[in-house]
């Protein structure tokens, strides 16, 4: 797995690729909390992520909560292919703000 | 057809489990969505098994058995923990909003069936029945 951070009009971009699974949700947890913590409206770039599996889902269910109380936005972006069907089947599409792309709020 | 490997209960071993069941079900009728539903199930049900079972511990077993019958495929996953009840396996009625849950109402999402099957010896025998079809 491999997590990039950028900033792009003044939001952090946290871009996932690869799989993100029990092994390294936890970092994953860290990297975007860490930032909520600074302040920062954080979209999450999932457009290159192959797999993420309950643990995942969970990590990014704790950022936005963690957004929700900092009152910072919190997103996730370009969802596809098998991630996009775990979203479907926790029913979480609904719960987070999905947008097609990082561009979409430009 | 029936197929079986062995893998340490080390989290990086996650990886190839999920391979090893994308790779035996590739002759399998199930649809791409299916199959990658499928490979979560069962990825999440080993990765109970790390976290609560082996709680960490790297130097424990899991056993995957993956048979497929003529409609449906059938994992069944080995371990050697501490006996646990048909209760534990059970989806718990709590928000998905709130962590902890999730991997369980996965599994019994995708599956049809999750029981404990009754053995002798030790460990735990968890099967997970997933049909071909939507």
């Amino acid at each position: 797995m491999e997590l990039k951070i950028t900033s792009v009009q003044s939001r952090d971009v946290v871009a996932l690729e690869g799989d993100v699974d029990l092994s390294n949700s936890k970092q994953v947890k860290q990297s975007i909390i860490a930032l909520i913590k600074q302040g920062s409206d954080v979209v999450v770039d999932i457009s290159a992520l192959n797999y993420i599996d309950s643990s995942g889902m969970a990590s990014l269910v704790e950022a936005l909560n963690e957004a929700k109380q900092a009152g910072t936005q919190f997103h996730i972006a370009g969802a596809q292919g098998a991630p996009l069907q775990v979203f479907k089947l926790t029913r979480l599409d609904t719960v987070f703000s999905m947008i097609d792309s990082v561009d979409a709020l430009s | 057809m029936t197929v079986e490997q062995s893998f340490t209960s080390c989290t990086s071993e996650l990886r190839q489990i999920r391979d090893f069941v994308e790779k035996v079900c590739e002759s399998s009728p199930f649809t791409n969505d299916k199959l990658a539903a499928t490979v979560l199930a069962v990825d999440e049900a080993c990765a109970n098994i790390i976290r609560h079972g082996y709680e960490m511990d790297k130097t424990g077993c899991i056993n995957l058995t993956i048979t497929l019958n003529a409609d449906h495929a059938v994992f069944l996953i080995k371990d050697t923990c501490a006996e646990i009840s048909d209760n534990t396996i059970r989806p718990k009625k709590k928000s998905l909003k709130e962590p902890g849950g999730l991997g369980l109402h996965l599994i019994h999402t995708v599956a049809e069936s999750v029981r404990l099957v009754p053995h002798n010896g030790c460990g735990n025998w968890l099967e997970l029945i997933v049909s071909y079809g939507e």
